[in-house]
Formats: C-alpha cells, structure tokens, sequence
C-alpha cells in the first residue's frame, strides 16, 4: 500500500520534473537566443541555427564606443536617471495616497477612491498629445523631467495593491502610538513604513521598470531630442524597418544590456515583490 | 484649517501657472507678428549664386535630417552659411527620421524644424494640415529636377516642397554566383535558374509598396482626385490585363520559388537560398556585407504574361525637403532648402552615402554613373509610376492582394483574382 | 464571507459599482451642498463685521487685520494670481470655448506658381485644440480659485468670531501643525492629486470633449480651425458610416474574446505551474521559478519585437519545425487571421505565466492543508482536487484580480502592436487588420489617420466596455455578497 503510493508519487514528480524542465527551456529560450544573437560573430541577420559559428563581443563595444547614430550610453544613463527619480516619487505618491485611504477618515475620502478606480479604466493614448501641451506650457517638453514628471504622475492611481497591504497591518498598532502621543505623521513614517518593506519594494520595482520598457511616451515629449531618448525608444527605433538590417546586432546586445539592471534587480527582490503583491493583493 | 492648507498650495500652483503663462502669451504673439509679417517674395539666386533673403538677419532655423545624414548636412548647412560671411545665421541640425517627420510637424509645428526631410507619400497630409510653405522659386526647382520627383513634391498643381532624392524605390539585388546578368532581364527566366540550383527569389508581398507591382504591371493607372483624396482608377489596355498579370506573378508564388517575405527576412536569406531580392537602395549596403562582390543590382525584370514578356512596373518614391508655413524666416529657410537640395548636395549624398539624386546634373555625376545600384534605380524609374499623393487605403489594399496570391494555395481563377482586384480598388479610396 | 475578509480590490469594485448606482444621489447632494454653500456665504456677509465684509473684495484683510498676517497674504496673493491670470492669459480662451476658434485661413498674398494654379501665402487658422486645452485649464483653475475664495470669507469670519470670543487667533506655525496630525490626509494627498488632476484628470477630459469635435486630420493648425460637432462621431460608430460601423463591432467582439481567452490561459495556466512548482517534495523550486520569472525583467517590447521574428514565415520557430520534420509547408503565425490570433493568445501566455505564477504562489499556501487532506482521504485524483478545491477557492479569493486582468487585456497594447500590428489586413474593415483591438485601432487612427476624434470617441467606449463588463462580473461574482455591509 505504502510502497505504491510511493511509487505513484515518484512517478508524478518525474512527471512534474519533465515538464517543469520543458516549459522553462520554452520561456528561457528567446532570452537564450537573444544573448546568442549578441555574441554572433558572423553577418547575416536571420539565420536558422541557435549558436553561432564564432563568438565575439564586438556588438556590445560597437554599442558603447560608435554614437554618432545611436547614443546608446548616454540613453542607459537617461534611462536610470529618469528611472531612479520617477521611481523615488511614484513609491512617496503611491505610499502616501494608500496609507491615506486605509488610516485615515475624512469626508470626501469615498469619492477620492472612487475617482482614482474609474480613471485607469480609460485607455491613456489620447491623453498623450495634452500632456504634451501643458508640459510645453511650462516649457519642459524634451527635457528628462517631464518625462519623469510622466511616468511618476499618474502612479498614485494604483493605491489599491499597497493599501491592501497597509489594510493588514493591525490598527491596534496605531493607536498605541497614539496614546503615546504621536502624531500622524510619526506613525506613518516611525511605525508603518518601517513595517511596510515588501511593498514598499514592490512599488520601487515595479516603477523603476517602467521607464525602460516605454516606447510610445518619450517619442512624443522628446520630438527631435535625441540626446533625452531613452533606451526603449531608442531600441525602438534601431529596430524600425529600415534601421534593423544595419543595426540588428546593436539591438539585441543593446536589448541585453537593458535587462541586466532590471534582472538583478528582480531577482534580488524577488521574495518581496511576491510578498508585497500577495499581501496587497489577497489578505483581506 | 485643512481646506486652508489647500488654498495655499493653490495659489502657489497659480501663481506659477500665471507665470508660466505670461512666458507663453509672450512667445504667442511674437509667432502671430512673424505670420503677419511673412510676405514671400520670389527669392532668386542672382549672378553670384546667392539668394536674395531680404532684409533677414539674425536668423535662427533649424533643419532636421535622418540619423544617417547629421554628419553631411552639417558640413552642407555650414557651406551654406559662408555664402552669408555678413549675417548671423544660427541653424541647427536636428535628428528627425524622415518618415517621423510627418508625426512630429502635426504634434507640434511650433517645436518642428524649418526645413525637414519628409517621403512623398506624407506631402498630402502635410499641405492639408497647412503645415507646408508652396515654393517660391518654382522655375528653377522645376528645371532642375526629374520630371517625376517634381510631380511627386506638387499638390494639386502648386508645387510645396524640394525634390531631395530620387531613389526611395525598389530594384533586383541577386547573387551573381547563381543567376547571370542576362538571366535578370526576365522574372520566368530568373526562377528558372534559382530552382535549378535550389534557391529562391523573394518579394515582399506583404507590403503595399512592393505588391502594387502585380497590377501596376498589367497597366492599372491612377489618377488623385485632390477635392476629396481618393483615387480614379484606370488600366492602359483593360481589366483583363491585370488580372491576367496578377495570375502571372500569383502562378510563380505557387510554383514555390517566388517567396513572399519581409525584406529584413530576404536580406538575410543571401546568406541561405536566396538567389535574388526585390530591395531598396537602402539594403544596398547591408547586401553587399553579405555577398560582397558577388552582390549584382539590376532593374525590375520582365515577366511573361500569357506569352507576353512586360517590363514590372513599380512605385517610385521620393524624398523632398519642406519649409514649414510658420518659419520666422521663409527667405532664407527656402533659400537654404533649395541650397541643401541643388545639385551640390546632392551630388555629395551620392558620393558620400550612395543616395539616388532626383537632381538631373547631380544624375549625370560619376559617382551615380558608376555605381552599379543607383544606375538601377536610375533605369527602373522609366517604367515607374510617381509616388505622388496616393489615398490613405492604397497600402493596405495591395497588401491584401499580394498576400492573398502568395498565400499557399490561393484560388487563381480569373473570379477569385477579379473579386480580389474589385475589393483592392475599393478599399484604396478608405479614407 | 463577512465584511472584513473582503480584500482590497473587492472593496475597490464595490466602490465602483455603488459609485455608477448612487450617481442620482450625487448629483442631488451636489447641488444641495452648492446651494448650502452659498447660503452660508451671504449669511457670514451679513453677519460680519467691516473687516469680512471688506475680505469678500481683498482677499485674507480679515485675517490680515486680526493678526494671522502670513495666512491674509497669502489669500491676497491668491487673489492677484487669479485676476492676473485671467486677463493676461485665460480669458481668451474661456471666451473661445464656445466657438474654439473664429480665425479662418486667409490669403496674406498670392504667390505666382508658373502653372495653371496660384499659391498663396496664408494666414494661420486658430489653433482650436490649445484653445479647448487651456480653455479646460483655465475652467479648473477657475473652479479652483473660487473654492479658495469662499475658504477664505470663511476663515475671515471665523478669526473674527474667535476674536470676539476673547481667544487669540491660531498662529499660522500651530495651523501647519496640524497637518501633520488632525489634517495629515491633507497632506498626504494634495502632492499626489495635484500631480494626477494635472496629468491625469485635466488630460482625460480634453480627451472626451475631442470626441465631440470635428479634430480629424483635415481639421488641424495651423491650416484649420476645428468645431463642435455633438455626437456625430458616435452616430458614425452606431451605424451612420457602415464600415466604421461594422469595424467597431467587429474588433469589439474580438478584443471581448480576446480579453477572456488571455485572461484565463494566463490564470489558470499559470496557476498549474505554481502548484507544480511549489509541490511538496519538488526540489529546487528557486531555480524552476528563476526560470520563469527572468523573462519578467527583460522589456516586454523586447522579448515580443523579438517573437515576431521568431515566429515570422522563415523565422527560426518554422525552419526548426520544418528541420524536426514536424510540417511540410511554414504555419502562417501572423499571416493567416485565425491562426494569427490564436498566436497571440499563445505569445501573450509566455508573457503573463510568469506574473500569475508570483502573484498565485502566496496565495496557493495559504490554501487549508484539511480540504486537501480529506480530498485524499476520498481518494480524488489530482485533476479533481484542482477543479474541485483549487480553482474554487482561487476563483473566490481572487476574483477582483481576474477583473483588473481582465479590464488590462482588454487595454492590453504592447502584445498585439509589436507581435502583429492589427495584422493580417482586413479590406473589409476600416483601417484595421483581424488582430486588432479597439485599442489598437485607436492609436492607430490617432497617430498614423490624425483622426483624433473618431480615436476619442472610441476611447470613450472602451471605458464604457470595461466599466460594464467589471460591474457585471463583481454583480455575478460569490464576493458580490454581504456588500452592503461594507462601508
């Protein structure tokens, strides 16, 4: 009886391990490919073979040394300016407007709510080409703070993960420190942040990201800057019919280039960006 | 209290929104006094070869350029500007892709360049929209410049911007340790020879620009209606023409050598099986890395149509530069715009990056004359159709078609290829 | 399931949905608090002293003269903000609303062309669309200013009161003090809700005026002023021009199909590789979830710009099928209108899995250990136990997630724009291919047609899809119980 429940087990998990094996060969493999791509050292851009013939790392110093075209370092460093900045104000905007909804009690908090849940239910398109106008109103179209501006703007509308969260901290702290004689203020910075660091990872990753995968936003803000692109666009438009034949092998180092930051990051953060998207998200 | 707290943040954001606003009425009717005070005279150059700009001095402009070209443009603008040792001109050099050009001058014309770089196929939207500023020198641009580039940069009658290029068209790029020169004169002898040695011949059917060639080559004709932008077709013989040359190339696609394909996807298969591509100059260089000196370029072949050999008629585009409407300066922006497209700068495009000139002496320059793609396109574009302004619907509609004849299995009956051309011609004029 | 167990995205939609029902309410509690409003505004005039009064002209002079000197600037400051916006800058355009804009194109000179037509050089047309964007500007400012201005007839009779009363008028360090306390909502969101009233709100608004415009490609500074037009552009959608007509209920149709086939491959998909992932007895369960999640950090314009070639006519995915041996002729990916969209159904599960996997894996564990227990006990099979315990409770605990998916999908640009760009073409349609989602369309008709209105006004109706479709579906859902609870 034992003895087949084992063997029933072990066979499930041979099973479990074969296809756990597959589908990750499957979702790794454009990512393999991608990095292959890069270190091909012979021409043709299209070819039916997965390794190449010669290796070299020749794309990748042509990425940072040829710029007259594509200034690929100095749009890294554009990126992971705006980045870093957008990020800092998204996670304050998106910490302070959750920890507002679920501590505090105040008359029009329902509507505020309300508002922020029916606006992302509009598709953002259209909205681009005012946006684009009152930037140019306080004369920062083309310049990496209205695309920071941008992309840290509208992150409060996502409260509802991390107020989720701040839900399931008890209350029962608070108003300890209250009696204590703290003010809101203190509580919010001296007892819940500290308490509060898997979303607060969470929204730091998840706005960092952002800014590196955008393609749509800075063509319109940057016009013909192109010292402010960033990357994503910038990768978008080595990728465009015509440029691709020429810089096929820029893009895909340049792609990898991109995902280092980002996978190291991710990676590292992974156990809090799982906690804090599940403590959000479910606990209730 | 609270609402307190609310009103101070208020006025401050109002206070810096008067502001920022008194910036903006101040830079608004500075624009308003220079559309006032743009009155065109007819700027010619004189005996020296200098242009007639005016009183205009001080002169800011900005000219944008692709990616590719920032280098020559720079030292062509700078040439410019020492013809003018005694006015201070300050002209920028931006980077603008010119099939971007036409996104960024409608977003914002007030950011847009001066002078811009624009295909033919963008000139309807920009003249509609206003954006564009009619030629002045009209005599001498027109003298100067192929017949075609000048039809392609006129709308409705009034030609708006400087014929630039005359090389945004396709030709044959083969391989010439598989097909000879003379086996590329014919499309039928062409597949012949590939699928002999096992190779193919790649067309990329899925876009309007090169599937347009199925009809065009049994003489589908057609003629801009400027009131409402649609198209008036017509066929130089009749409709059964078409059809029977749509089944032509339909039949070489179903026999298996004729390949539909992207053209980034052709490029590549040099280094596979293809024997030849149907390409832009632009992949010139990106071929000749693969093949190297085996790289051949010819004109479009003739294809054989119920036992009649016709030459493949294609789409020849154009790029041309534009002076927008509401420059500060039209004299000089148009000067410059006719200096940057004259015969000079356009011989230098052809030298330093092998750009097709729609300038007639400019084609005439050794470095056209001798190099074997551009003499090519040269040819081709006798057996041309001008890429003037076409209906927003005409891509797409080819696209259709053409994917429609290279799809494995596609009905060639001369219904399904009549019904097909019907709903093609229909859906050109979706505007 | 009691109020308190509802997570925050139940509350959320429950918000929502009483938010679309109460909206009579509202609009009655609105006009009753702008009429109290204005009954309390004469009657502080009435009952206060010169000093009030006068506050009602120059803003803050009550406060000012009674000792809250920074805060009676302050007002007054606001006050000359105001007047010296208004004249400088937005009176102009407010006056143009109506109209936006009455300047036409007019001939400045006639140019000779040397052919059977003359050019002229013309005039600029007003640029209608910067006249509605500050126009809408300066309408919220307006809005603004006047709530300013009432606080502040308030707060000059209060100070008064608070004077007679014998007490000493707040100083203006204690009222900041406040903020951090008793006011702290205050602020913690007036940096967030100025940041999204600007970009977000004032934005969002121009967007649906222009659907009521004539803002199309023919319609555009500096050649042509644009109008007013009701709702033509919707009469065009609902079948007064037949094609744009059958094309918004044709890519409707796909998009709802779409939005549930992507939502659900994902969910449940990813939910079986969790719980093969994070099965007892499975070792390195770091390393299997690495696997998937590294395609999270690689920019999804990337990995999909990259996927349209694999999966291209002689892409590497069809020249390994055709090595194997697998098919004779290439499989039509993106070229053939169902195949292509069963593609991107695929693609886009590639993409999601990994997001369900790290969002479901917390969720998984905190299934009871007893419903398992006594499913073996009954000797259910594996299959069973997930249709039966799994999926139920996941469904139960996770349906506002399923909906914000959902309504994400439906909103979901990237993997159709860079996989098939709206491909394979449809003649039949307008200006749209067989993968196209109404989103899709709408870029599309905004950036490439400049048809901003028709793209407005389909803007406009996918909201009106995704807000339907989440009050259905939380209407339909277990966690629709005991709502009324909630408050």
């Amino acid at each position: 009886m034992i003895k087949s429940y084992k063997v029933k087990k072990s066979l499930a998990d041979t099973i479990i391990y074969t296809l756990l094996t597959i589908m990750g060969a499957i979702w790794v493999f454009p990512l393999f490919w991608i990095v292959m791509q890069s270190l091909r050292g012979e021409g043709g851009n299209y070819v039916a073979y997965i390794i190449p013939h010669n290796f070299t790392l020749k794309h990748f110093i042509d990425l940072f040394t040829e710029k007259v075209v594509f200034d690929y370092p100095r749009w890294f460093l554009n990126t992971l300016f705006v980045s870093i900045c957008s990020c800092i104000i998204s996670t304050f905007s998106v910490l302070m407007v959750s920890y507002t909804f679920s501590r505090l009690r105040f008359k029009s908090r329902k509507f505020f709510m309300n508002f922020g849940m029916i606006l992302g239910m509009f598709p953002g398109f259209m909205t681009m080409i005012a946006i684009y106008y009152l930037l140019k109103l306080v004369n920062l179209t083309g310049t990496l703070a209205a695309l920071i501006i941008c992309y840290s703007a509208g992150a409060s509308l996502g409260y509802f993960i991390s107020k989720g969260f701040f839900d399931t901290i008890p209350r029962a702290l608070d108003e300890a420190a209250t009696i204590d004689g703290a003010t809101k203020n203190q509580i919010f910075w001296k007892i819940i942040l500290p308490m509060s660091k898997p979303i607060v990872v969470y929204t730091v990753l998840t706005s960092f990201i952002g800014p590196w995968a955008d393609f749509i936003l800075v063509r319109i803000i940057m016009g013909d800057k192109t010292p402010n692109y960033t990357v994503a666009y910038g990768l978008y438009t080595m990728s465009n019919d015509k440029n691709i034949k020429k810089f096929y092998f820029q893009f895909c180092s340049g792609a990898v280039v991109v995902a280092i930051p980002i996978t190291i990051l991710f990676l590292n953060m992974q156990k809090y960006y799982v906690e804090g998207v599940t403590g959000g998200a479910v606990k209730g | 209290m609270t609402k307190k707290t609310l009103a101070i943040i208020l006025a401050a954001m109002m206070l810096i929104a008067s502001l920022a606003a008194c910036g903006d009425g101040g830079t608004e009717s500075k624009t308003d006094s220079a559309t006032d005070s743009k009155v065109e005279s007819t700027v010619s150059a004189d005996e020296t070869g200098l242009w007639d700009l005016g009183d205009e001095n001080n002169i800011t402009l900005k000219v944008w350029g692709p990616s590719t070209q920032q280098e020559l443009l720079g030292k062509q603008v700078e040439a410019f500007k020492a013809l003018y040792p005694d006015l201070t001109m300050d002209i920028e050099i931006g980077q603008c892709e010119e099939s971007e050009a036409q996104t960024q001058v409608r977003n914002d014309i007030e950011a847009a360049a001066d002078i811009f770089a624009f295909p033919s196929d963008h000139l309807e939207n920009l003249v509609s929209s206003g954006s564009l500023g009619a030629v002045v020198n009209y005599g001498t641009v027109t003298a100067a410049n192929d017949a075609n580039s000048v039809a392609a940069a006129t709308y409705d009658d009034i030609l708006y911007a400087y014929p630039l290029t005359a090389d945004n068209s396709y030709i044959i790029f083969y391989d010439k340790t598989v097909l000879g020169a003379e086996d590329v004169t014919s499309l039928d002898k062409m597949c012949e020879v590939a699928a002999a040695a096992g190779k193919k011949i790649y067309v990329d059917a899925g876009n309007g620009f090169y599937a347009c060639i199925f009809s065009f080559t049994g003489g589908l004709t057609m003629k801009h209606n400027y009131a409402d932008g649609t198209e008036t077709y017509g066929y130089t013989t009749d409709e059964n023409a078409v059809v029977a040359s749509i089944q032509a190339f339909g039949k070489l696609f179903q026999d298996g050598t004729l390949v539909a394909a992207g053209t980034d996807v052709a490029v590549s298969a040099f280094t596979t099986d293809a024997a030849a591509i149907i390409d832009g100059t632009w992949d010139a260089a990106a071929i000749k890395d693969l093949l190297g000196d085996n790289m051949g370029a010819a004109k479009l072949p003739t294809i054989s149509v119920n036992g009649e050999d016709k030459q493949i008629i294609n789409l020849f585009g154009y790029k041309m530069l534009g002076v927008k409407s509401s420059t500060a300066f039209p004299k000089t922006a148009h000067a410059l715009a006719e200096y940057l497209s004259g015969a000079e700068c356009q011989t230098e495009k052809a030298t330093e990056l092998s750009i097709g000139p729609s300038n007639l002496e400019a084609a005439k320059s050794d470095a056209v004359v001798n190099n074997e793609v551009l003499k090519a396109v040269n040819e081709q574009s006798a057996f041309s159709i001008p890429q003037t302004s076409i209906a927003g619907g005409f891509w797409n509609a080819h696209k259709a078609l053409g994917e429609y004849i290279s799809a494995a299995g596609a009905d060639l009956s001369d219904e399904a290829i009549k019904a097909q051309l019907d709903d093609c011609l229909e859906a050109t004029n979706d505007i | 399931m009691d109020n308190g167990s509802m997570n925050a995205f139940q509350k959320v939609l429950f918000k929502i949905k009483s938010f679309f029902v109460g909206i009579p309410k509202v609009l009655f509690a609105f006009f009753f608090a702008i009429g109290n409003v204005l009954y309390k505004y004469g009657k502080r005039f009435k009952d206060g002293d010169f000093a009030v009064k006068l506050s009602y002209i120059i803003m803050g002079f009550g406060n000012a003269v009674r000792g809250q000197i920074i805060k009676g600037i302050l007002f007054l400051l606001a006050e000359a903000a105001y007047i010296l916006y208004m004249v400088s800058f937005g009176w102009q355009y407010i006056s143009e609303m109506f109209t936006l804009g009455t300047v036409h194109r007019s001939i400045i000179e006639m140019v000779d062309t040397g052919s059977s037509r003359t050019s002229a050089t013309l005039s600029t047309a007003s640029n209608s669309m910067l006249i509605m964007l500050f126009g809408l500007l300066t309408i919220f400012i307006t809005v603004a200013f006047l709530a300013i201005y009432v606080i502040s007839t308030k707060s000059a009779f209060k100070v008064m009161q608070t004077v007679k009363e014998g007490k000493k008028p707040a100083t203006f360090m204690s009222e900041l003090k406040e903020l951090l306390d008793s006011k702290f909502h205050c602020t913690m969101l007036t940096f967030p809700s100025l940041l999204v009233g600007i970009f977000t709100v004032i934005p969002l608004i121009f967007m649906i005026l222009i659907a009521f415009t004539s803002f199309d490609s023919n319609h555009q500074y500096p050649g042509f002023s644009f109008q007013w037009v009701g709702l033509e552009n919707f009469y065009d959608i609902f079948g007064g021009n037949a094609k744009k007509a059958a094309t918004f209920v044709s890519l409707t149709k796909w998009t709802l199909i779409w939005a549930v086939f992507a939502t659900f491959t994902n969910y449940i998909a990813g939910m079986i590789v969790a719980l093969m992932i994070n099965k007892k007895g499975i070792r390195f369960k770091s390393f299997f979830r690495t696997m998937f999640v590294l395609s999270v950090a690689v920019p999804q314009f990337v990995t999909l710009l990259l996927m349209r070639q694999m999966l291209n006519k002689y892409g590497i995915i069809n020249e390994m099928l055709t090595t194997f041996g697998w098919i004779q002729t290439e499989v039509p990916f993106l070229t053939d209108a169902f195949t292509a969209r069963v593609t991107v159904i695929v693609v886009n599960m590639w993409v999601g899995i990994p997001y369900t996997i790290l969002i479901t894996s917390g969720i998984l564990m905190n299934i009871p250990e007893e419903l398992y227990e006594s499913a073996k006990i009954d000797g259910a099979t594996p299959v069973v136990t997930f249709f039966k315990i799994t999926l139920p409770y996941m469904l139960f605990v996770t349906t506002p997630y399923l909906i914000t998916q959902f309504i994400g999908n439906i909103n979901n640009f990237n993997v159709i724009y860079l996989l098939t760009a709206g491909q394979p073409t449809n003649l039949s349609l307008y200006n749209a291919g067989d993968t196209d989602l109404l989103v899709t369309w709408l870029f599309a008709l905004s950036l490439n047609k400049n048809n901003y209105n028709l793209a407005a006004a389909v803007g406009i109706l996918v909201f009106v899809v995704c807000a339907g479709v989440s009050l259905l579906t939380y209407n339909f859902s277990n966690s629709a119980k005991n709502e009324e609870e909630f408050s």
